[in-house]
């Protein structure tokens, strides 16, 4: 009967209904049942649907009705009583769904097992965390596999180290374990699991039954599922129960709703509870996330403001504000308004092509009465070499370009020309990489071999091309399976031994290396040092022929457009690169955990990228066409809260090699960095390593890792104490002689300033402001010093270093 | 004496040193190229430079006809190249009083040499030059260097740098070409054949000016990025094939990778020595040669379809080239040729050394196709296997490439040959990364030292070396380098009224029937590590009389043998020229083997004389071996080491650190060659086992066979912790040495088996000590654990068994 203790301890969580409107339809999870064995049982979820969209659990209002007595029903859940089939009838409100329910082995307690019911009590009450027992070195001379990766080797842990003492099979009431855990003798963890409880009782009846280890034939996770998907909360405060059923190697499924984690990924949102029940704290979405054994799945989450919305039928530009709409009236917020066209031409050209807008530009732009001309200025803008530049440099730091292992200048610079002249030539990601990986030859005479000497390690050039080019980190499952994602080790090194065949040898230059197929070599498991095949990475295992280049095979998989990974990763990178933020975000962490902020929107952007065969200037052009990057970023009354769903554009600083760029613009310097002609730009610069005070400040990616974290855009106060006090802008002003070359040309002192404001900030200065500067013009002798300052303070303004 | 006076100057870093027979420092010369038959001028600029004497060229074809020196960093050379003189390399060296200059080159091309005028940084502002000329320019800090030139329509233009060619930077220069439209036609920057120097050629598609552009390949470059741009309408193939051919003979060749298309030419070999292949079209000839082999037997040229061994030719036997190319990506070609059980076979590969992507892998095959042998590289990062043929028949050569690329220029050279026999005599560096010492300058009236070295291919024996002209005054006894050495110390010696003056000499190595030449290779430009970009290859030595030194050294010659395991002081003495007061230091690059001198010998200012302690180890090489000693001022640091000593003038109060070369070119001088002899120590000694207490004393006794032959002290070492023994003195005649060892209570106990007595006595007024008895045992009981017979002698435990038992 304890089991059943357990369930009402969960049950009673749930809040009563109090449905506003009548409800379109009921789901019941899971959908069939099947018992097998005494101790089996299975907790139901009934989840009602509004029109609104809302859902509510009305689990406690539902009534349960079995055709044949085979099993007992309490508190939604279901315990065998006798072998059989039959069907449950689950009703509320004014809707029913039929539940078929079988029955087996109904009278067989089946044993304790050690993987399948010992160790997942351990995992539920957190004793083999990464800071607990679970840590690589063990805690308190007590060491068990993270999350439990390695059952025979905790079994082993347990039973055999410190014979007699950590297991006492004599007294199985009074060993270590059972002491510790409960808290019986004292316990760094504290007390784990109340003496009496369910979980007390496991771990002892299987210490009764002599700690046997587990029969060969013992069946293992296979699969977990989580009932509902998905909950829709009206308002905050109302509550869902959450269900978990794992299968197993056997084909039977049992509840493991008790043995699962619960976490949740905003607390700001909604919160959940050790049993499995999500309650709406605010306004916003959360993702659950329930883990058990080596799976992890999770249920979506919405908690609307709870106040009166309607469809606010915001017009559609094209397809992406259609599905983003539909995301956030599902929230019940509502988006900006679109902004201005003095703003859109500063954002566009900023995020496009890396310039400020020139004074032409922008005259020509405003004046244009063309209710086309925002398609037009897009299209203008995505034509510019420029635009690919910047695309040059996003994609060099997912490569890594940078001089590092012995790379030198030369092949840096022809490695960085290589990309350049692909993409200028019109190579989308996928070529690249097709060309990429499976590139053999001389660094100076193939300059795409120096992915291969950038890096040389299989595992870490793995690693990098699964983050990159698949979104996905996979670093966890090197030394264990991933406690919040679905790679195991298994994958990992399947994966990695694509890379296992790389052979280097010096080439003709002694600066230049050279990259080749060897043909031979293998990937090692770790565990049992087995040689691992290589296997796409949560694909297939491919058929390769002794000698065939295992990276080409790769490389055809990975740019596949049939590979919705890497069609949407590249989506996703470029609605990043547009909104600050991506529907993945970070747009390198796609893991079952960390779920996209619209689904529906990064797959159809995935499909995109895979119809316009990967070419960015087509998604950038769907993007900035859109309503959605078109809005203003001043929010309302509904999408204040929101930060993920794109209900408005938000303040982005510019990154670090555009702002110098821009502030080169309109100070009318030029630079000269290293490795580029004089004038070179700064995002052009090919190595990631050149220094520059500027850039480091100011968060440019230093390509040492293939994270997209590199590159930030935080503000750091000595940002603004650089820009305040540096080299960069008071040099920069006085080198480009800007003022004075406006004063020679009898530019009155004040129309000097209104168009410093126009280079600078993209608008005319406000009266407020007008007044104030022509008060400080006034006053000054040196009216040219004068406008300096004002030129000094306009380039130290957040709206100067902002994209709006 | 024959140290002149000096001028003594006051540096303006307020470092007082004299000024003392230094040679030049070359810091570029401009613009290195001239026109074959035409007089030209080279600019030499660098530092010492007010007395220029000669400039040593290393072959003929190109004379020197006036030197200008311009204040002491300036030098113009008018040179005078003959009409038939070679195209491409020359080597030279720029002699003063003070010595030759570092190596350096220049070039002399078939085409009318013209400088270039900046500013020319643009497409739009080209610098206008007429077609097949060779000009002189230099890319400044990211500099852009554009040429206009006008072509007709159907013209070929082949644009073609010397830049790392030039041999002093690593001018890593990248080439473009634009049509009249501004259409990049052509852009150049590394290739197989001349590596970072860029060539291209295109066919013009229109008429009009076309823009030839010149920058560094990172947009970097500086004031001596000096580079010839060869423009013309001449052939510029990336290729020849076959790219060799037998001696004497006339060969059929493929001139592939020129804009204008595949050309054939045919051309007559040489009997002997090197050809350089140089097409000449429209009568005008390609400035720089594809590389060519020339080899004394015949080639077999490849057939395709050969990518099995059953496709391949006809077998031939070896000696015999195979030619071919791999055409294709994964290409793999076959060769068969025929040999006997026991054949030794060099089989080579020529690619890289021939200008060729290919990265060849070589493969010996048997008739069944089973590997023989195979290589991938050797240090030329060509393949190359020696194979030792295991019976008779026919065997296969497959050739593929390393990364499985091929195309029409994948052109490749297979030689099989007999092992290469002979020997080589070259000089050995001195100091890596630079060119110090290359040059042998003796000072009048003095002597330097030199490491002559030997490569041995596939011979055995002694070599002697000797020279075939010497420079009037300077003589040297050279010498043999032993069957088991390979470096040979050499003393030249120049007489006290030698004029100033240089050769450039030629050595010889002989070993039995075998003889050898010089040749030494310079590295001009260096890669990273020790990779080199570009080198010449010398085969005289330079030897030069300059000034005189203001410092000599001798070393007085030993009284006695150095004994092995043992330690004999000489002393070295110097001789200061006038105003020549700075501290000496003195070294000795020739020792015995298993001989050193532990400490840096540093003769003080005010002192003329240092002894110096001879280290020999128990594994020192028994006979007799020379013994040199350099001299040459002392690195500051090193005078600073004596924390009592004064600061060497002028070092003032910052630390002075300065160049490691040599102080402020002083070259080292020499001591005459002394002899040393290693003996055996003339007495041996045998310690007898010896055991004590703690806490008492013992008498260690150390027996001795031969004769000391002198008053000497002995002194025993190696003694446990806190156990003491006073030194003995010991007789001529001594046949025992008697230690009291007092052993302390706290002396570990135990067997301390390493005992030796030392000897110090002195023979001919200088220090000699041996060490005798090594190992020597010393067992330290608990008290009262010492059993002795009747003797004193300390009883084995087996001993004190059977005494045990007799007691019983």
């Amino acid at each position: 009967m304890r089991f059943a203790l357990i369930a009402i301890g969960l049950f009673t969580m749930a809040t009563s209904v109090t449905a506003a409107e009548s409800t379109v339809s009921i789901t019941v999870s899971p959908a069939s049942i099947e018992l097998t064995g005494a101790r089996d049982r299975q907790g139901l979820v009934v989840q009602a649907a509004f029109a609104d969209g809302s859902t509510q659990d009305v689990t406690a209002e539902a009534t349960f009705a079995l055709e044949k007595p085979i099993a007992t029903i309490a508190n939604a859940f279901l315990a065998p009583a006798s072998d059989g089939a039959t069907t449950l009838i689950v009703t509320f409100d004014k809707h029913s769904t039929k539940v078929p329910v079988t029955v087996s082995k109904a009278k067989d307690a089946e044993a304790i097992r050690f993987r399948t019911d010992v160790m997942t009590v351990f995992t539920k009450v957190g004793c083999n965390t990464g800071k607990c027992h679970g840590s690589a070195s063990g805690k308190d001379g007590f060491r068990l596999s993270l999350f439990g990766y390695d059952p025979d080797g905790d079994y082993t842990r347990i039973t055999r180290e410190m014979g007699g003492r950590r297991v006492n099979l004599a007294t199985p009431d009074d060993c270590l374990l059972v002491n510790k855990v409960t808290g019986k003798v004292p316990h760094t963890g504290g007390q784990r699991i109340l003496p009496g409880s369910e979980n007390d009782l496991l771990i002892r009846r299987w210490l009764e039954a002599g700690a046997p280890k587990d029969p060969k034939e013992t069946p293992k996770p296979v699969s977990i599922e989580v009932f509902p998907k998905q909950a829709v909360f009206a308002a905050k405060g109302a509550a869902q129960r959450i269900v978990v059923r794992a299968k197993y190697s056997d084909g039977t499924d049992r509840d493991v709703t008790r043995f699962t984690v619960f976490v949740g990924n905003n607390d700001a949102a909604a919160s959940v509870a050790d049993d499995g029940v999500v309650t709406g704290v605010g306004p916003g979405e959360a993702f659950i996330l329930a883990r058990f054994d080596q799976f992890t799945e999770g249920t979506a989450v919405i908690v609307r403001p709870g106040t009166p919305f309607a469809d606010p039928k915001t017009p559609e530009f094209n397809y992406v504000d259609k599905l983003v709409h539909a995301k956030l009236n599902k929230l019940h917020v509502k988006p900006s308004e679109v902004c201005t066209d003095e703003v859109f031409l500063r954002r566009v050209s900023i995020d496009l092509i890396g310039k400020l807008p020139s004074l032409t530009e922008r005259e020509k732009f405003l004046a244009d009465t063309d209710p086309k001309k925002r398609e037009v200025l897009v299209e203008a803008l995505l034509k510019r070499e420029e635009f690919r530049d910047i695309w040059v440099m996003k994609w060099a730091e997912t490569l890594q370009i940078r001089t590092i292992n012995g790379i030198s200048a030369k092949g840096l610079q022809l490695y960085d020309k290589w990309l350049r002249d692909k993409i200028r030539g019109g190579a989308t990601i996928d070529k690249v990489v097709r060309e990429l990986l499976p590139a053999v030859g001389g660094t100076f005479e193939n300059p795409a071999v120096n992915y291969f000497q950038t890096e040389t390690a299989p595992q870490l050039l793995a690693e990098n091309v699964s983050q990159v080019f698949l979104g996905t980190r996979i670093q966890c499952a090197q030394c264990h399976n991933h406690p919040f994602d679905r790679w195991t080790m298994d994958d990992y090194y399947g994966f990695a031994s694509f890379f296992s065949q790389i052979g280097y040898k010096n080439a003709q230059d002694p600066r230049e290396i050279t990259v080749f197929n060897s043909g031979t070599g293998d990937m090692r498991h770790p565990v049992g040092n087995r040689s691992v095949k290589p296997k796409f990475l949560g694909g297939a295992t491919p058929e390769l022929k002794p000698g065939q280049d295992y990276r080409a095979a790769l490389a055809e998989w990975l740019t596949s457009t049939e590979n919705p990974d890497f069609a949407r990763n590249v989506g996703n990178i470029v609605w990043a690169h547009f909104f600050g933020r991506g529907i993945v975000d970070s747009v390198d962490d796609v893991r079952v955990s960390n779920p996209a902020s619209n689904q529906e929107l990064l797959d159809t952007l995935g499909a995109k990228a895979s119809e316009y065969k990967f070419d960015i200037e087509k998604l950038a052009r769907d993007i900035c066409l859109s309503r959605t990057y078109q809005l203003s970023t001043k929010r309302n009354a509904t999408n204040e809260w929101d930060e993920r769903n794109f209900a408005h554009q938000s303040l982005r600083r510019m990154r670090a090699e555009v702002l110098l760029d821009c502030i080169t613009q309109v100070t009318e310097t030029t630079n000269r960095f290293p490795g580029l002609p004089l004038g070179g730009r700064a995002v052009q610069i090919p190595d990631g390593r050149t220094p520059n005070y500027f850039l480091t400040t100011f968060g440019r990616a230093a390509r040492t890792t293939a994270c997209s974290c590199e590159v930030k855009t935080t503000p750091t106060l000595s940002q603004a104490l650089h820009l305040l006090n540096g080299e960069t802008t008071t040099g920069k002003i006085v080198e480009g002689k800007v003022v004075a070359k406006l004063l020679a040309d009898k530019t009155e002192p004040i129309a000097v300033a209104e168009r410093l404001y126009l280079c600078c900030l993209g608008r005319k200065p406000t009266a407020n402001e007008l007044a104030k500067i022509g008060s400080k013009l006034d006053r000054a002798d040196d009216k040219s010093a004068a406008l300096e300052d004002l030129f000094w303070a306009l380039l130290n303004t957040n709206e100067f270093i902002f994209n709006r | 004496m024959f140290v002149r006076l000096l001028v003594v100057c006051c540096a303006s870093a307020a470092l007082v040193t004299p000024i003392v027979a230094a040679p030049p420092s070359i810091e570029s010369v401009a613009p290195g190229v001239g026109q074959r038959g035409a007089e030209f001028q080279l600019t030499i600029t660098g530092a010492r430079l007010a007395d220029p004497q000669e400039l040593m060229l290393y072959v003929p074809g190109v004379v020197c006809t006036k030197l200008t020196a311009k204040g002491e960093s300036e030098v113009t050379a008018t040179m005078k190249a003959a009409a038939d003189c070679k195209l491409g390399e020359y080597a030279f060296r720029l002699r003063t009083k003070g010595g030759a200059s570092d190596l350096r080159t220049f070039r002399i091309t078939p085409l009318p040499v013209i400088l270039e005028v900046e500013p020319n940084d643009t497409r739009d502002k080209p610098q206008v030059v007429a077609l097949n000329v060779s000009i002189a320019g230099v890319v400044e800090a990211a500099d852009v260097d554009t040429y206009a030139v006008t072509l007709k329509k159907g013209q070929r233009l082949s644009a073609e740098i010397e830049g790392v060619r030039l041999g002093f930077e690593v001018n890593d220069t990248a080439l473009a070409i634009h049509g009249p439209d501004g259409q990049e036609l052509a852009a150049a920057d590394d290739n197989p054949l001349f590596h970072q120097d860029p060539f291209a050629s295109i066919v013009a598609p229109v008429d009009g000016r076309y823009n030839v552009q010149v920058r560094d390949t990172n947009f970097g470059g500086g004031d001596n990025h000096r580079y010839v741009l060869h423009l013309g309408t001449f052939a510029r193939p990336a290729a020849i094939y076959p790219a060799g051919g037998q001696a004497a003979t006339e060969v059929s060749v493929k001139l592939i990778g020129d804009a204008a298309g595949e050309r054939t030419a045919k051309w007559k070999l040489p009997a002997t020595g090197g050809f350089e292949f140089r097409p000449t079209e429209d009568g005008i000839e390609t400035p720089t040669a594809n590389p060519f082999r020339v080899s004394p037997f015949a080639n077999v040229d490849e057939t395709e379809p050969n990518d099995e061994p059953k496709q391949s030719n006809a077998a031939v036997a070896w000696p015999i080239a195979f030619n071919g190319i791999i055409g294709k990506p994964g290409d793999a070609d076959h060769f068969r040729f025929t040999a006997k059980k026991g054949d030794a076979i060099d089989v080579q590969a020529f690619a890289f050394r021939i200008g060729s992507p290919t990265d060849t892998v070589v493969a010996v095959l048997d008739a069944q196709g089973e590997l023989v042998a195979s290589n991938d590289d050797d240090e030329t990062h060509d393949s190359r296997v020696l194979v030792s043929i295991p019976a008779d028949g026919d065997y296969f050569i497959r050739v593929t490439d390393k990364r499985k690329q091929g195309g029409a220029a994948f052109i490749y050279r297979i030689e099989l040959a007999k092992p290469t026999i002979g020997l080589t005599v070259f000089l050995a560096e001195r100091n890596r990364k630079t060119q110090d010492r290359h040059v042998i300058a003796v000072p009048r009236g003095n002597r330097v030292t030199a490491f002559l070295a030997i490569r041995r291919d596939d011979i055995t024996g002694p070599v002697t070396i000797t020279a075939a002209k010497m420079p009037t005054g300077v003589k040297s006894a050279f010498g043999t380098v032993a069957e088991n050495e390979f470096l040979l110390p050499v003393v030249f010696e120049a007489a006290a009224d030698a004029p100033l003056g240089g050769q450039l000499v030629e050595l010889i190595g002989k070993s039995g029937q075998v003889t050898g030449g010089f040749t030494q290779e310079v590295i001009l430009v260096r890669g990273p590590g020790d990779s080199t970009l570009h080198a010449v290859t010398l085969s005289k030595l330079a030897v030069v009389v300059i000034e005189e030194s203001p410092l000599t050294v001798t070393v007085v010659t030993p009284a006695a043998p150095l004994a092995v395991d043992g330690r004999l002081d000489v002393t070295v003495k110097i001789v200061r020229g006038k105003d020549f007061d700075q501290a000496v230091e003195v070294s000795f690059p020739c020792l015995p083997p298993g001989v050193e001198v532990p400490t840096t010998v540093v003769i003080a200012a005010d002192k003329t004389e240092a002894v110096v302690t001879l280290v020999a180890s128990p594994a020192a090489e028994l006979g007799d071996w020379r013994l040199i000693a350099e001299a040459t001022m002392a690195r500051p640091s090193r005078v600073a080491r004596d924390p009592m000593a004064a600061p060497p003038a002028g070092m003032g109060t910052s630390g002075g650190r300065r160049p490691r070369k040599s102080a402020d070119g002083l070259t080292p001088v020499a001591s005459e060659v002394q002899s040393v002899k290693l003996a055996e120590s003339p007495v041996k000694g045998t310690f007898a086992p010896s055991a004590c207490e703690q806490g008492k004393t013992v008498k260690v006794i150390c027996n001795l066979a031969g004769a000391v032959g002198g008053n000497f002290t002995a002194k025993l070492d190696g003694l446990p912790p806190r156990a003491t023994a006073k030194p003995v003195d010991v007789k001529a005649d001594g046949k025992q040495i008697e230690f009291l060892v007092t052993v302390d209570a706290t002396t570990p106990p135990g067997e301390h088996k390493s005992l030796v007595c030392e000897l110090t006595g002195a023979a001919g007024g200088q220090k000699i000590v041996y060490h005798l008895g090594r190992d020597g045992s010393l067992k330290i009981d608990a008290p009262g654990a010492v059993k002795t017979d009747v003797n004193g002698k300390p009883l084995s435990p087996l001993d004190i068994l059977r005494l045990e038992e007799k007691k019983k």
